[in-house]
């Protein structure tokens, strides 16, 4: 995908770094480069900017990470069923712009887009996790407060990502992404330890909500690529967006998918409505105030989020959840954020518990 | 004084008198001038209050948004124009004016309730025994009342439980969403 970088910064400790030499190559000569003693003065908000969010996502940062990089699925609660995720986060921020994404409200202190260029560090992590357990399965994604691969021309993370799982056994990578930006994986041999994962929306909600991301069917036409090299694929019907058409649009996607995607390389479908906190909700409307997709009938539910009333949103899963056991009864099938009764009611059984959920999902479905 | 602009004195001057927030303000002089105009003459007709107008601000930008149609269109739709001309006290008429534009923001959220109250007036359960759907249709959580004042009311109550034990589990599965909005 095209970055439109205004700057790039990078702390001085990484200058020679061969991330940075990457970074530098493969970018646009135009781009102003900076170099910093402390990156996180860059990542804060311009105020002077009519919208500093969208503002830091043109400032690239390459910086040191300085708190843990692997951690709990920030979703999981005791109120929701948990699929047992964890989150390896190696960047923050997105050259994307969905007007619904939780980072406008998440990172608005620090919206710069930060690359954590000691990302060796997250590797060690995982090797204290997998020490510790060693019985265990992991399923690790990167794709929480930054696409995946959105950024991996520039950089090229992935290669080293997918050389260091392909060497492991007890931990699976999960690459989440919107993008087709799939050229470094082609070159690569994951050795069964890496999965990628797209976000599906239907078209109206592409066109309208998810800004500079690939079109539905190119991410379609990308997994079946990866999938066909020996990746395994998984998508995410997440945000569900109950607009009035939606449920006609949700079931011809997935007829789609199944005609693009060999549905037995599918791992999973996790599943999960539209969700925003009140402030998550007046910064989308302040950003995207002629989005009609954030203004369907989300109302205030007891765990503080807008979300589509009950009865619409349950309607939605129960027709995805058939659709799909229609046309592809072997894939696993989830729901993300809702209840443990949410999903007896859609699935006909509770799901196991977020220990034995990420085991299953780490291991294929 | 462009004919564009004369609103906007009259648009101000309601502001200040109820002490309208800022933001909302400058919110209601960014719409054209027919659909601030015609915000303008609800307000004064129905003498609504500062946060009857927070809230019709929002539902009607929403609403537009939702359905491509500014204000002015929006609020000269029949089932408005009757609650603002119909029978009944200002206060009455503000209040079903707002009950109507919520309807018309959330209008399968307004059909499911419907359904869902007429299927609680069905049971046609004893003083004493209440159903209370959640708020919002926000969850799947329905909670049942009993109010008994003596033993044999409770027992009474207890029975028109189990006897509409199916009804009331029903009712529980269509707020899951088993039912078509």
């Amino acid at each position: 995908m095209r970055f439109d970088l205004d700057r790039v910064f990078i702390e001085n400790e990484f200058r020679d770094a061969p991330i940075s030499r990457r970074v530098l190559n493969a970018l646009d000569s135009r781009v102003a480069v900076q170099y910093v003693a402390d990156g996180r003065e860059a990542a804060k908000p311009d105020r002077r900017q009519a919208d500093p969010f969208a503002a830091g996502k043109r400032r690239l940062i390459l910086m040191r990470r300085r708190a843990p990089f692997l951690m709990a699925c920030p979703a999981g609660s005791a109120q929701f069923a948990c699929c047992g995720y964890l989150v390896l986060t190696l960047a923050s921020n997105c050259p994307m712009d969905c007007s619904y994404c939780f980072l406008q409200e998440y990172v608005a202190d620090n919206p710069g887009f930060q690359i954590y260029a000691n990302y060796a560090d997250a590797l060690d992590e995982i090797d204290a996790l997998i020490r510790k357990a060693p019985g265990r399965h992991f399923r690790v994604g990167t794709g929480e407060l930054a696409d995946s691969l959105a950024f991996d021309r520039l950089t090229g993370l992935s290669l080293d990502l997918v050389d260091y799982f392909s060497r492991q056994r007890n931990a699976v990578l999960e690459l989440k992404t919107k993008t087709d930006e799939i050229d470094n994986l082609l070159t690569a041999d994951p050795k069964g330890q890496v999965l990628v994962s797209w976000t599906l929306s239907p078209p109206a909600v592409f066109a309208s909500s998810e800004h500079r991301s690939a079109p539905p069917a190119a991410r379609m036409e990308a997994a079946r690529r990866l999938a066909d090299a020996g990746y395994g694929v998984a998508f995410h019907l997440d945000p569900m967006i109950a607009y009035p058409e939606a449920e006609r649009d949700y079931a011809e996607l997935l007829d789609r998918l199944f005609a693009t995607v060999n549905a037995s390389k599918i791992r999973f479908i996790s599943v999960g409505g539209l969700r925003m906190t009140p402030g998550l909700r007046r910064a989308a409307r302040r950003r995207f105030p002629a989005d009609p997709m954030l203004t369907g009938e989300e109302v205030l539910s007891p765990d503080g989020r807008y979300r589509t009333f009950t009865a619409l949103r349950g309607r939605l899963f129960d027709s995805v959840s058939k659709r799909i056991r229609s046309q592809a009864p072997g894939v696993a099938v989830y729901l993300c954020m809702e209840s443990a009764a949410m999903s007896e009611r859609i699935f006909g059984t509770r799901p196991p518990d977020p220990a034995k959920m990420g085991e299953i999902l780490a291991r294929g479905g | 004084m462009s004919d564009d602009s004369a609103h906007i004195g009259a648009v101000k001057a309601w502001a200040a008198e109820h002490h309208l927030p800022a933001a909302a303000t400058d919110r209601w002089l960014a719409l054209k001038p027919a659909d601030a105009l015609a915000i303008l003459e609800v307000a004064r007709e129905l003498r609504l209050r500062t946060a009857q107008m927070l809230n019709m601000l929002e539902l009607l930008d929403e609403i537009g948004v939702r359905e491509g149609q500014g204000a002015a269109k929006i609020v000269a739709r029949d089932e408005l124009r009757r609650t603002i001309c119909g029978a009944g006290s200002r206060p009455a008429r503000a209040s079903a004016f707002m009950e109507k534009l919520r309807e018309l923001r959330y209008p399968r959220l307004a059909r499911a309730r419907a359904n869902l109250e007429s299927a609680v007036a069905a049971m046609r359960l004893p003083r004493g025994l209440t159903v209370v759907l959640p708020k919002d249709l926000s969850s799947d959580e329905l909670m049942v009342r009993l109010t008994a004042h003596s033993a044999s009311e409770l027992d009474k109550l207890l029975q028109a439980l189990v006897d509409n034990r199916q009804q009331i589990a029903a009712l529980i599965e269509k707020l899951g969403g088993s039912d078509e909005i």
